[in-house]
């Protein structure tokens, strides 16, 4: 059948092309999709370049060029011709090069070879299964053999990396047919070494593993689909060394058409069903509710209902569905409501149209009412007629006639290949329930007088935020997948978006919440930076959901504020006209911009940011109040932290969010304070100090587990730790620079330094002198040398190294004279200590004996002089030898001293209140301010 | 079944449907003739020669054995080598 066939398409294209007559083109390229054997598919491919070579050619409008690269170990002729023509048929103008045999490796590698001159768009990578089956002997113990699979899989995925980053291709990676002769019989499942496993687990590895510019060319399935003997051809790899029957050529080379219109083309978005004889056997308004075919007690019925669970399972990876049925409405939606065999039930169903209108007609209205273009519908009915007028009418949307027995219904169904996406988003899932609650919203709107009202009982909320880590798959599928509100039609894949990320490009999404329910993110807008003080917005998205809803307003108003927070004078915006996104043409100017030049290509406009005026919007903003996305949107010292150091550790952002949720007041304005210093500090190479920062909260957790396993610190003598860690300068500097940036991140530490200047600095008679004993860091030192009360600073340390870090510090943070750092050792020291105010910040935990030096103190210090402790308890460090294991002993140690306390405050670690810390022997920082009796 | 359908194809008959594979594998018009070789058509180099083998097979509905198209001449070896195949 498939050979007469080939003869009548053949004879009608030879025909058209002996008239060269236009319908020749389009009727090619239908007979190429369809084709499926290797005559057939090769004699079309001539046809084409026989109409080419006469001078022939197609004014087609869609068609992209493609430069296209097939690399591996076999010769890739005349799967290269196959290849071309599947293009061709998907709108592809190729142009392939075909590496030579077996030289793949080298042709990847080496950045000057003729695979890069070809500049490829997309690289189809065939690796020989030969070298990638388990090399070693079927009794391998299973260790071995999968060390040796992952190997094969990093090689595998090195390659595909390595061609990406010199070319930008997108990789076709193909994975393995299996071996399909019987040896070795039970052997082959029973151990982790035979071919037919260890190929396998690889292509398992392969899949699970592929970064987002590879494509898994799935050779595993396709060959399980047509059976393996069926897949390979020994002669043609003996002789000419082909990868694959002929056959099965012609299918591997429609599936890479497949992929590759997936790079340009998004999956359907919605199915329209007819109902009788679609999704039940027989006629409702004729059967009734009890006469309709469906359920497991007779065949028919049970297949129907296979049919509607196949149909529910797309649904759920987010694929709308929509009823087009004629049939009284009453009647058509009862088997929903009532039939106790329906799998499909009303809410399941996005759009329901029951009535006795043609059906394009219906289509039409389903699409107005989703808001979405019918080219991203299919269509399925039962009845060749009206599959044929919907196809006339609308020949923009997808129609599968199922077929006159039901059983192939489900086959024909999974087949289509209209619902391919590449990963399910979370999106995509919630999508279905997304447009219900728009039915309720339009069914509102109809009862509304006018659009302001509307919109302000929607009670929009809008939240706007940089892009996060979290939000790249989404951010991705929306730029890839909006045609209409698409203001330059710029795609980006995963990879790229995770790129801007981490540019210093201005990336905006808007995420938008109603009393319906939570629309998602829909939509999203990058500006480049440019020279001149200028911002290019570069892309601009929306879903059509939210459509006249406001958004592109807020969106633009945020895009402003934020431009001219960040200093930029300009603003342009891009127009790109396509096919789809003529509703935006005169975006730019409806919002204030300027027209500055157009042509066919692109229309370019400007904003003046200092003149934008900000448009008023039924939507209120939802402000992430004291969270460190929205710290970082701020644009202050603290967001700058806060930013830099989420890229280097995006998982610290729930800690972070945790330890910025409660500031304000004073203690906002210290840590920015805190923040600005520290900025200061690690600007000569901030990156070291953010990673070690993450290394000190390692090690930190670490200690941590052995210090409630144990119930004591690692170390209780200062031999040890002299040692292990100051002795050690590599080990101190990242210490000492992880502790830096704790002073802003961790809660109790701002809240510690928020007290000195509040409470204690603050108090400081006019004229003070202030001793600070192990100065470290220097930011207490330097808050004292900068209050106005106090006259002059010392900082005593008994390290050189200590000291002279202190002093670098100094030298960055104050320009004044009234500090002096001095080598000496309080307990050394015999004459009376002058100071009116002595800080000892997180000191007595570093000593074997702090009873001495608080003793020592309260001899030495003068009459009304108040001391400043800082001491944390139940903090498991490195270098912690002195344990307190509650505030109370604390205060217990400074009164045994013979100190008069004064003030006493308890801050708990970030996250934890008091009474948990105490109750869990977490940390908390404790602070006693005392003075001589 | 060979034998039933096709066994008794006479050469010229051979020469015949052979002429629509050319037509279907080569893009300029080619004339079969029994001296007709390779080097004749411009088109007709290894690559091309690995589609034509397998378009043959397909339109006699017969398998050559390894190594053996190599050995033919010219066009009209090759369809003796056809006949041959379409008897055993």
């Amino acid at each position: 059948m498939a050979s007469s066939q080939t003869y009548s398409v053949a004879a009608i294209l030879k025909q058209l092309l002996s008239e060269k007559s236009d319908a020749f083109w389009d009727e090619l390229r239908q007979a190429t999709l369809k084709s499926h054997t290797f005559e057939e598919l090769y004699l079309f491919s001539t046809l084409r370049r026989r109409a080419l070579a006469q001078g022939f050619t197609e004014t087609a409008p869609d068609t992209v060029e493609i430069r296209v690269a097939i690399i591996g170990g076999y010769t890739f002729h005349p799967l290269n011709v196959l290849i071309e023509q599947t293009l061709y048929a998907r709108r592809y103008e190729s142009q392939i090069w075909t590496g030579e045999y077996d030289n793949y490796v080298a042709e990847i590698l080496d950045d000057a070879s003729a695979l890069y001159s070809a500049r490829p768009d997309l690289v189809i990578l065939i690796p020989p299964a030969i070298r990638y089956r388990y090399s070693g002997n079927l009794s391998d113990p299973k260790e071995l053999v999968e060390r040796e699979i992952q190997t094969n899989l990093n090689g595998l995925l090195d390659l595909c990396n390595k061609i990406h980053l010199v070319s930008s291709a997108e990789v076709v990676l193909f994975n393995f047919a299996l071996p399909c002769y019987f040896d070795p019989g039970p052997l082959r499942g029973r151990t982790l070494g035979s071919e037919w496993n260890s190929l396998k687990m690889l292509n398992l590895e392969l899949g699970l593993n592929a970064p987002d510019y590879v494509h898994i060319c799935d050779l595993e399935f396709l060959s399980a689909r047509v059976g393996g003997l069926n897949a390979r051809d020994d002669r043609a790899w003996f002789e000419s060394k082909q990868p694959f029957s002929s056959d099965f050529a012609c299918l591997v080379a429609q599936e890479v058409g497949q992929v590759a219109s997936r790079l340009r083309t998004q999956s359907k978005k919605v199915l329209v069903m007819d109902l009788d004889e679609t999704l039940w056997g027989g006629v409702i308004t004729e059967d009734g509710l009890n006469g309709i075919e469906l359920g497991d007690t007779s065949a028919r019925g049970q297949c129907y209902k296979q049919f509607q669970k196949a149909i529910l399972d797309l649904s759920r990876r987010g694929v709308l569905l929509a009823v087009c049925s004629k049939n009284d409405m009453d009647t058509a939606i009862e088997p929903f409501k009532d039939h106790p065999e329906m799998v499909l039930r009303l809410d399941d169903i996005a759009s329901f149209v029951a009535n006795w209108d043609d059906k394009p007609n219906n289509i039409l209205k389903i699409a107005e009412e989703l808001n979405l273009g019918i080219d991203s519908f299919v269509f399925i009915d039962d009845n060749p007629a009206e599959i044929e007028i919907v196809r006339q009418f609308l020949p923009q949307l997808n129609s599968i006639w199922l077929g006159s027995d039901p059983a192939n219904y489900l086959q024909t169904l999974l087949d289509c290949r209209f619902f391919e996406n590449r990963a399910i988003t979370e999106e995509d899932s919630k999508r279905v329930d997304l447009y219900r609650v728009e039915r309720e919203r339009q069914k509102l709107m109809t009862g509304t007088t006018d659009m302001d009202t509307y919109l302000e009982s929607l009670e929009m909320v809008a939240e706007i935020n940089w892009f996060k880590e979290s939000d790249v798959p989404r951010v991705a599928q929306l730029i890839n997948k909006s045609n209409n509100f698409n203001l330059t039609a710029k795609r980006r894949s995963e990879a790229e978006v995770l790129k801007i990320l981490n540019s210093d490009a201005l990336h905006l999404s808007v995420r938008l919440k109603d009393r319906f329910g939570d629309l998602g993110l829909i939509s999203v807008a990058i500006a480049i930076p440019q020279p001149d003080s200028t911002l290019l917005i570069d892309t601009w998205v929306m879903s059509c959901r939210v459509l006249r809803r406001h958004v592109e307003h807020v969106l633009m108003n945020r895009l402003l504020a934020e431009a001219k927070r960040r200093g930029y004078q300009r603003v342009t915006g891009l127009y790109i006209p396509t096919s789809k996104n003529l509703m935006v043409r005169d975006f730019y100017s409806s919002m204030g911009y300027r027209l500055v030049s157009t042509s066919d290509e692109k229309s370019e406009f400007e904003c003046i940011a200092a003149d934008y005026k900000e448009v008023p919007t039924k939507i209120s903003i939802a402000q992430p109040v004291g969270t460190a996305a929205a710290l970082c949107a701020e644009h202050s010292a603290t967001g700058q932290l806060i930013a830099r150091q989420l890229q280097c550790w995006p998982k610290h952002e729930k800690f972070l969010n945790k330890s910025f949720n409660a500031r304000s007041g004073t203690l906002a304005a210290t840590t920015e304070q805190i923040s600005s210093m520290i900025q200061e500090l690690i600007a000569p190479n901030p990156v070291e100090y953010f990673s070690n920062y993450k290394w000190l909260c390692d090690q930190i957790n670490e200690e941590t587990l052995h210090f409630l396993r144990t119930g004591r610190y690692r170390h209780s003598s200062f031999e040890e730790v002299n040692n292990s860690v100051y002795q050690n300068p590599t080990y101190m500097k990242s210490y000492l620079q992880g502790i830096l940036l704790s002073q802003v991140f961790w809660l109790n530490h701002a809240q510690v330094i928020d007290y000195y200047i509040n409470h204690f600095l603050s108090s400081c008679a006019v004229d003070s002198a202030l001793l600070e004993i192990g100065p470290g860091h220097g930011l207490l030192l330097t808050l004292a040398a900068r209050s106005p009360n106090i006259t002059s600073v010392e900082g005593w340390d008994i390290s050189d190294s200590s000291l002279k870090m202190t002093g670098e510090h100094l030298c960055m943070l104050w320009k004044g004279d009234k500090v002096k750092l001095r080598k000496l050792d309080i307990t050394a020291f015999d004459e009376e200590l002058h100071f009116d105010a002595i800080v000892l910040s997180e000191v007595i935990e570093h000593l074997e004996k702090p009873q001495i030096v608080l003793q020592s103190l309260a001899r030495k210090m003068k009459p009304g002089a108040r001391l400043f402790i800082n001491v944390p308890i139940n903090s498991p460090a490195i270098d912690h030898i002195f344990l307190l294991e509650s505030p109370e002993e604390a205060r217990k140690l400074v009164e045994d001293a013979g100190l008069a306390v004064i003030d006493f405050a308890v801050f708990p670690v970030t996250g934890y209140t008091e009474e948990q810390a105490r109750a869990r022997k977490i940390t908390l920082s404790c602070v006693v301010v005392a003075s001589s009796k | 079944m060979n034998e039933l359908d096709e066994g008794r194809m006479t050469k010229e008959e051979v020469m015949a449907k052979l002429q629509t594979v050319f037509d279907t594998v080569f893009v300029e018009p080619v004339v079969v003739s029994e001296t007709l070789c390779a080097d004749d058509v411009e088109e007709w180099d290894s690559l091309v020669h690995v589609a034509f083998i397998v378009a043959v097979e397909r339109a006699f509905n017969i398998r050559f054995r390894l190594g053996e198209t190599e050995a033919t001449a010219n066009v009209g070896e090759f369809a003796d080598l056809i006949l041959r195949r379409l008897t055993a």
